[in-house]
């Protein structure tokens, strides 16, 4: 490895943990100014409030709480699920989500790519329309539509319970199918993806090297993907960062379990630790993505190397 | 998931059947007839659905009404319920109380087994309250048996209770749930118990699993009732969107609601394999004035508002149920049914605030030009109290009133906002009691829950002789004259209670709801045919 | 009637809408009538009304006040802050676009309907937190591709030329690099973290009421409530759904037609 290319992802990395320090730092200060705290979900009782106050370290310092956040020592939920070890509970949730967000970022990608290689524009202009629609909108419609067909045609007699029925309360392949598209193609994630991807890749067709190609009568597709995995490796961590927050309302939508809920019900239940917890995962998780697309774009042009 | 028998049968015996002779066609036929029935008509899995899942199984950390249901499934108490509502034995086989009132030797049956096959004995009711008492243990519960002194055991099946003072009926005030002494190590029970992941109890259902989408599944005890021989399985469903739990049980997806909400009960009411089964529960709704914030501290103000409200009209839109005058539901024996309900009398109103410097300039009543402004602040996750809200807001507007935007906050602002720092002029919420209904925290002058500032000392006195008294006719006088004196002070508006219904298929049979923990009585209930 | 047509005329239908809102005069809290509640749409209510008898085709057009406003305001803040960053560490590069870009990098720890769904959870979920939550979601990205053009921009030739011969930064840098080169980037971003704060609104309305608080009408406590309200006709039930879709297509479609001009400057 070169002592540029050595110098350039080092210089990466230490951005990216000092950013991620930082931002769990914000978190564990934003938690401590909420009004309201888990010892009021609990009791209203003075005297076991002050002994929860203690217990869970409430009135700890702010340095104190960043480290133990940052060091691993989540400790035990207070209220999600009371007395259980956070770290469990977390990687739980995430084995349990991390096959939906691969899924969603996959379909992402697969659609993303292929459709913004096509020469000109696509064809049917009316998508976009589709993508535009909210998240919990669009997986909201799709549930519908389908408990209701289903459940009128085995009114009518025409089906029997399909395994499936109903969603989504039920675990089915068809719901896991269902959450992952809607994941994918929800909020205009797809669209600014495709628009993204293919903007790029034009302004890469009439730079001069591919211009010297075409004008040769040479190929140009090798030197295209080339030029365009850098731009597609920071679309794709953008996109999977997005994803993350997607996962919130997915799960929601879904009745899934995961990541995505629990942080919600954290939220909601103002479970400190569980909250802290998946706000370091989810920016690890972020962190991770965004040093992966660096280290794409540094190894792929030489030339960021010298702008480090 | 099993999915619930359903109509829609499928049709793969008729292949088979052509294969075979008369006789063998008549013999299967037989055959799955009688196995069809034994498994579909005679026995069926039942499953329910809660806004939540319970954060944790045990009864010393109770503290959602889902968790409470889950209980009444798990586990027992030494006095339970019955159809009456009058209490009755349960682990218990009776009581003796002694003359003074101020001890209770109880004993206990002999013929119970936990869930894991141990006896239960007087050590796990000692261990019960010792543990609930123990302040290091940090149960919410701890007020349960505040007024037990002590308790130890007389016998491997007996107990005695020694009570912090004279009580009329102690009985009624122990039907919180019993748990194994053998499980734990000691009489302080942490959150991180392993208790939590694997309950224990005595209850008609046992703890089977708690599933990756947070259901959780039980299986019958046995015991010999209707229910753990007609019900294969019962599962606590979590769906947090309420509106689609209505949907569940029409798609045959479970075959109990807990609690409907108004705007689906008529298409539950429409559907013929859904019963609604309607219940009173002992909460009511009101308006809260806090009284140490201006001008809500002066009488007439109170009960000017008041006399703004149209009930009727406000609780039209959220359901059906009965105004109420006071701080009891109309079937309480408490109630004071010589109170009348307070109705809407504009002309009063204005007397009441013209009295106390009020003029309405401009159509908005003011005194010392500062309008008289309604700040109301309710609960985000009460039901319906948006339109009521909303409602009120309007009906206000109308009559003069400045309103500013109601506020809806969540739990844990509304704990500390309305009831710790006191911090809010009107409030909109429901209280809700169980079968003890004692009102003395939320209107005596010392009560924990008193957040609006209410004292009258004539209440106070009221209160303590309710809550002194062995003679259940003094008690009611008593509390009956605190609904009177209640209603006449205003600290609240008393608005109403409202009609609650449960939705279960009849796929069910026998059902009998507790208006409380609604599974009180489960062992009747029958699924399939029964 | 082209894709373009449609988007342009839900935009035009917005600022119509808002500009109705301000002179119109409807009062959203005399509006309620629980005896004409879930009316069909007719003469007096077009789109029908709600469960609490209210004109929901008003309550759409009030609703552009929920978003309208805030949204600008999130984009204000995305462009604002985020430009402002991306101008300082494009200009002067080294180590204040290293300073800027890590002080902009924060807010993009965490995913970004994550962070907005925390300000919400922690303060008193309002439009004003959701718009500052939403435009602190965008510096991030706004201040890196601010910074990447400007960076570039400043070496080439002309601005050098300019410099040199006496034209003041604040010109050259507002008006030919800012003005010149990124306006229809910031253009861009803000027209993004404008769909971004509506897209978020109806969501934190619709999975726990976290949006706007009622009685003030936003599309998100209209379609929270509507879409699972059975007692509503069908078209109210779906009108504010439906405007929502739309108004987010146009959006996403505004926001591609002035990518693909944007991408041609560039070029």
């Amino acid at each position: 490895m070169s002592g540029a290319l050595a110098r350039a992802l080092l210089a990466r990395t230490a951005a990216v943990v000092g950013g991620l320090v930082a931002a769990v730092a914000a978190l564990v200060v934003l938690l401590k100014a909420a009004p309201g705290d888990a010892a009021d979900l609990v009791t209203t009782d003075p005297t076991l409030r002050a002994r929860l106050v203690a217990e869970w370290d409430l009135d700890a310092p702010i340095h104190e709480a960043v480290g133990a956040a940052l060091s691993g020592r989540w400790g035990q939920s207070w209220t999600v699920r009371p007395g259980a070890d956070v770290a469990d509970l977390v990687m739980e949730a995430l084995v349990q989500s991390v096959p939906l967000w691969l899924g969603a970022w996959a379909l992402t990608l697969a659609l993303g790519i292929g459709w913004s290689s096509q020469a000109g524009r696509a064809r049917w202009q009316g998508w976009p329309v589709l993508s535009a629609a909210p998240v919990f909108l669009l997986g909201w419609a799709a549930i519908v539509l389908l408990n209701e067909t289903a459940f009128a045609a085995m009114g009518a007699g025409w089906i029997n319970r399909p395994a499936w029925f109903s969603l989504p309360d039920s675990t089915s392949f068809l719901r896991s199918a269902l959450a992952m598209t809607v994941l994918a193609a929800g909020s205009g994630g797809l669209r600014s993806f495709v628009d993204g991807a293919r903007s790029r890749l034009e302004v890469h067709r009439m730079s001069p090297a591919v211009e010297a190609l075409v004008a040769r009568g040479q190929p140009t597709r090798r030197l295209l993907a080339w030029l365009w995995v850098p731009d597609l490796s920071v679309l794709a961590a953008e996109r999977g960062a997005l994803l993350f927050g997607g996962l919130v309302v997915v799960e929601r939508v879904f009745a899934m379990p995961g990541a995505g809920s629990l942080f919600w019900e954290a939220c909601v239940r103002r479970d400190q630790p569980v909250v802290v917890a998946s706000g370091v995962v989810a920016a690890l998780g972020v962190a991770l993505l965004r040093w992966l697309a660096d280290m794409t774009r540094v190894v792929a042009d030489p030339r960021l190397r010298e702008l480090t | 998931m099993t999915p619930a028998v359903s109509s829609h049968q499928s049709s793969t015996m008729r292949p088979i059947q052509n294969a075979l002779s008369r006789r063998a066609q008549a013999v299967v036929a037989g055959c799955a007839l009688v196995l069809a029935a034994a498994t579909s008509a005679d026995a069926a899995p039942f499953r329910y659905v809660e806004d939540r899942a319970p954060a944790i199984v045990d009864p010393l950390f109770t503290t959602t009404m889902g968790e409470a249901r889950l209980n009444e499934l798990l586990f027992d108490g030494l006095f339970t319920d019955d159809r009456q509502l009058a209490t009755v034995p349960s682990l218990a086989k009776g009581i003796r109380v002694s003359e003074d009132r101020t001890s209770a030797d109880i004993d206990l049956r002999t013929d119970v087994q936990w869930h894991d096959g141990k006896p239960f004995t007087s050590a796990d009711v000692v261990f019960t309250i010792r543990a609930m008492k123990e302040p290091k243990t940090l149960s919410p519960e701890g007020a349960r048996v505040s007024w037990i002194e002590s308790v130890e055991a007389t016998g491997p099946h007996s107990v005695r209770l020694v009570f912090m003072g004279p009580q009329p009926s102690p009985s009624d005030r122990l039907h919180f749930k019993i748990l194994p002494a053998h499980v734990f190590a000691g009489t302080i029970v942490r959150r991180d118990d392993p208790f939590h992941t694997r309950p224990i109890g005595t209850g008609p259902f046992r703890f089977e699993r708690f599933e990756t989408d947070h259901s959780v599944k039980l299986l019958p005890a046995g015991g010999g009732s209707r229910a753990s021989e007609t019900i294969t399985e019962l599962v606590m469903r979590e769906v947090s969107d309420k509106s689609y739990q209505a949907k569940l049980i029409l798609y045959e997806s479970v075959e109990a609601l807990v609690r409907v909400l108004p705007r689906d009960l008529a298409i539950l009411q429409a559907d013929r394999n859904v019963e609604l089964y309607p219940y009173q529960t002992n909460s009511w709704w009101y308006v809260g004035f806090n009284q140490a914030s201006k001008p809500w501290d002066e009488p007439e103000v109170r009960e000017a508002v008041s006399l703004l409200i149209d009930t009727r009209a406000l609780l039209s839109p959220v359901g059906t149920g009965h105004p109420v005058s006071g701080p009891y539901v109309p079937s309480s024996p408490f109630y004071n049914h010589d109170v009348p309900i307070r109705s809407r009398d504009l002309g009063r109103a204005a007397e009441l605030l013209e009295s106390v410097g009020y003029s309405r300039e401009g159509g908005t009543w003011s005194r010392g030009g500062v309008p008289l402004t309604v700040r109301m602040v309710s609960p985000r996750g009460l039901e319906s109290a948006q339109e009521v809200a909303i409602n009120l807001q309007s009906m206000f507007q109308a009559v003069g009133l400045k309103v500013d935007n109601p506020r809806f906050v969540d739990e844990a602002e509304w704990k500390r906002k309305v009831w710790r720092e006191r911090d809010y002029e009107l409030v909109l919420s429901q209280w809700s009691f169980d079968r003890t209904e004692d009102i003395r925290q939320q209107f005596h002058s010392g009560g924990s829950r008193n957040f609006g500032s209410y004292a009258n000392p004539e209440v106070d006195r009221l209160l303590d002789e309710a809550r002194d008294t062995l003679d259940p006719q003094a008690k009611k006088t008593a509390l009956r004259q605190v609904h009177r004196l209640v209603a006449d002070d205003t600290p609240m508006v008393f608005l109403w209670t409202l009609d609650s219904y449960s939705a279960v298929r009849t796929s069910i049979s026998k059902v009998v709801i507790h208006p409380f923990y609604f599974f009180t009585w489960i062992t009747d209930w029958a699924a399939g045919r029964g | 009637m082209t894709v373009r047509a449609w988007a342009w005329l839900v935009v035009g239908a917005v600022v119509f809408a808002r500009l109705l809102s301000w002179l119109g005069g409807y009062d959203i809290v005399a509006d309620v009538d629980p005896s004409n509640s879930g009316a069909a749409p007719g003469t007096a209510a077009w789109l029908g009304t709600d469960a609490l008898g209210r004109d929901i085709a008003w309550r759409m057009v009030k609703a552009t006040d929920a978003f309208v406003v805030p949204s600008v305001g999130a984009a204000l803040v995305a462009v604002g802050l985020g430009g402002g960053l991306g101008t300082l560490g494009g200009w002067f590069g080294g180590t204040i676009e290293r300073a800027s870009g890590a002080v902009a990098g924060l807010p993009g720890a965490a995913p970004r309907f994550v962070m907005v769904l925390l300000l919400a959870t922690i303060f008193e979920p309002s439009s004003v937190v959701l718009a500052v939550g939403c435009g602190l979601a965008f510096v991030p990205q706004a201040a890196a591709e601010v910074a990447a053009r400007l960076g570039a921009m400043r070496r080439t030739a002309f601005v050098e030329a300019s410099l040199v011969h006496g034209v003041g930064v604040a010109r050259v840098l507002g008006g030919h690099l800012l003005w010149t080169g990124c306006r229809l980037l910031l253009l861009r971003l803000a027209l993004q973290s404008v769909a971004f704060y509506v897209v978020v609104e109806t969501t934190l309305s619709y999975l726990g009421a976290l949006g706007v608080q009622e009685p003030l009408p936003s599309f998100g406590n209209m379609v929270a409530r509507g879409l699972v309200d059975s007692r509503l006709h069908l078209v109210a039930r779906l009108a504010p759904p439906t405007a929502l879709w739309l108004l987010l297509s146009a959006l996403l479609h505004v926001d591609g037609v002035v990518a693909r001009r944007d991408s041609r400057r560039a070029t």
